[in-house]
């Protein structure tokens, strides 16, 4: 990577010549897909802030999402999943439904505040499952047998209109009443 | 032991990638990945980092620095030593 050039490089003057510099990188940012591809292609978990509002009021703008390698034939509807888009961005939304099988297998994820699916997604661009998410010292286990199901009848509910979901008193009182998920949604 | 003799290796538990115009280093912790708490290196940062391959002593990489750089000795033994220094303290390097 650094072949010498013969003539010397000129370096800012002030502070240490060589430098290490804490920080984040945001989830939308140039460099995260391809991290996030690379760590959870090793095998590892990634943990990260998330941006946005399309998966309102269950992931915050802020929140911090755990993610876990993702084996593609393990996943289940309702699952919360990280996938690259077309325009090479990494999004986290909900697994809605699979379409086809084997080679051709795709999957159609949704955004619980969205209106409609996203576009199919191949085997190949999905990277990660959320395992858990933390707010204000609150961290909630999304693989949990009630928010499993919650996610399965939200995922059944995708295909209505979201502000329609929202207007259903049982159903907010479902998700009002659930151990931890209450406090979580506040 | 002489610090100028001593060598250090890159923990394989730390991610390095050159992203755009950036050089990251990712720690990953307890098989975890915080995206949070990762580090960038300047351009001589990521020069030095690639030299510690647990074979080149401080004063080995120090003078290639000064091959590469324009920067006084004394300037490069220093910053040299605290950058190998903050390296090891978030456990990014290991001494052999």
């Amino acid at each position: 990577v650094f072949e010498p050039t013969g003539d010397l490089r000129r370096l800012d003057q002030g502070g240490q010549i060589a430098s290490l510099t804490q920080k984040a990188i945001a989830c939308d940012s140039v460099g995260f897909a391809e991290l996030s591809v690379d760590i959870l292609g090793r095998g590892k978990a990634l943990r990260f802030r998330a941006r946005g509002y399309s998966m309102h009021p269950l992931v915050r703008d802020g929140d911090v999402l755990l993610v876990q390698p993702a084996d593609p034939s393990a996943l289940r509807r309702g699952d919360l999943v990280l996938f690259r888009n077309r325009k090479g961005e990494m999004v986290v939304h909900r697994m809605i439904r699979r379409v086809g099988r084997n080679g051709a297998l795709r999957f159609e994820f949704k955004g619980d505040r969205l209106a409609g699916p996203d576009e199919l997604v191949p085997v190949t661009q999905i990277f990660g499952q959320v395992s858990s998410l933390e707010r204000d010292g609150t961290c909630i286990d999304v693989r949990q047998p009630g928010m499993r199901l919650l996610g399965l009848a939200v995922a059944w509910l995708s295909p209505l209109d979201p502000r329609w979901i929202r207007s259903v008193a049982w159903l907010k009182a479902l998700i009002q009443k659930a151990p931890l998920v209450s406090k979580y949604l506040g | 032991l002489n610090l100028a003799e001593q060598r250090y290796e890159r923990n394989p538990d730390f991610v390095f990638r050159k992203i755009v115009d950036e050089m990251i280093l990712v720690p990953i912790r307890a098989d975890v990945a915080d995206m949070e708490g990762i580090y960038t290196l300047n351009e001589v940062g990521a020069f030095i980092w690639d030299k510690l391959d647990g074979q080149a002593t401080i004063s080995e990489i120090e003078a290639a620095v000064q091959e590469e750089y324009d920067a006084g000795a004394a300037t490069i033994a220093e910053d040299v030593a605290a950058f190998i220094r903050e390296l090891d303290a978030v456990g990014a390097v290991r001494r052999i």
